[in-house]
């Protein structure tokens, strides 16, 4: 009995690590990804002006 | 009369405000958030087996957290929609497009890890129940908002139509509180917030209410991370437009 709650245990903290890290790392690579297109757009101004 | 040099919550209003603060707050709240998830887990694996339930009751500390915060973010949102609709903050619909897929991943954590501790408790993974069938539908919802902000190309139109539909679904918010009072469902009754104080024993409330702190931290550094990705959104969006209009 105790080795079958560990299985649903384990299940449920394995899910919700899943999901809350896939939404930390869309937060990191979208961050990184604006902060890049910032950059390259307040470079392209610069040069114009 | 001098001026008060103390900070008002009014200050948050000014988005480069904001992102100085964020910048700050960001780590210490991912900090925190660790430390007290670390030590509510500990707290929460060391408590004694629950007489029914054996040890599979420890899913709660993950469980209850998330369901608090999917209805919480909510009424965030509902908050954040008056402000857009009546108020016009300018950080109100930029704090609402960034809690919507963070109330969806809560929300969809409350509903996975529900269904995983019902087997063993209820023999059975889903019911089609009050309480389980109105957290469906706030999930739901919530995917609604994400798809209605992704509808429009205009920010500022999108935030009008998504502060009503936000307004609208908050109707579905007391409904999963009230749900296990209103019907007869397999889901317990409260046992924490109750007009009679919790009915939890403090073995187990204490670390649950630790983990609840912790996951609350953990929203404030993702919905800031988050908002000040939408800022820098919107300002790529405003130099395209505005190096497109100098082209022609």
């Amino acid at each position: 009995m105790a080795a079958l709650h560990s299985t649903f245990i384990a299940a449920a903290y394995g899910f919700a690590g899943i999901v809350l890290c896939a939404l930390v790392v869309w937060i990191v690579l979208d961050y990184r990804a604006q902060r890049k297109m910032l950059a390259e757009l307040e470079a392209r101004r610069a040069e114009k002006k | 009369m001098p001026k008060t040099r103390g900070m008002k919550i009014g200050d948050l209003a000014n988005p480069n405000r904001f992102l100085r603060i964020a910048r700050v707050a960001i780590p210490l709240c991912a900090a925190a958030s660790a430390v007290l998830l670390a030590y509510g887990f500990y707290r929460g694996f060391h408590t004694p087996a629950e007489r029914d339930q054996g040890t599979v009751f420890r899913i709660m500390f993950v469980h209850v957290p998330s369901a608090w915060l999917a209805l919480g973010i909510y009424s965030l949102m509902a908050t954040a929609a008056l402000g857009t609709l009546v108020w016009r903050h300018p950080l109100a619909d930029v704090a609402q497009k960034a809690a919507a897929p963070i109330g969806a991943a809560f929300a969809l954590v409350c509903l996975v890890t529900g269904a995983i501790w019902g087997r063993p408790t209820w023999g059975t993974y889903w019911e089609w129940d009050g309480r389980l069938t109105s957290m469906l539908v706030l999930f739901l919802i919530y995917l609604g908002i994400i798809a209605l902000w992704r509808a429009f190309e205009e920010p500022l139109q999108a935030a009008k139509a998504v502060a009503i539909l936000t307004l609208v679904g908050f109707i579905n918010v007391p409904i999963v509180k009230y749900s296990v009072d209103w019907w007869s469902t397999l889901h317990q009754r409260a046992s924490v917030f109750r007009l009679d104080g919790p009915t939890m024993h403090p073995a187990y409330l204490s670390p649950l209410l630790v983990c609840a702190l912790g996951f609350s931290f953990l929203f404030a550094a993702l919905l800031m991370a988050a908002m000040r990705n939408e800022l820098m959104r919107r300002r790529v969006r405003t130099l395209t437009l505005f190096a497109a209009r100098e082209a022609h």
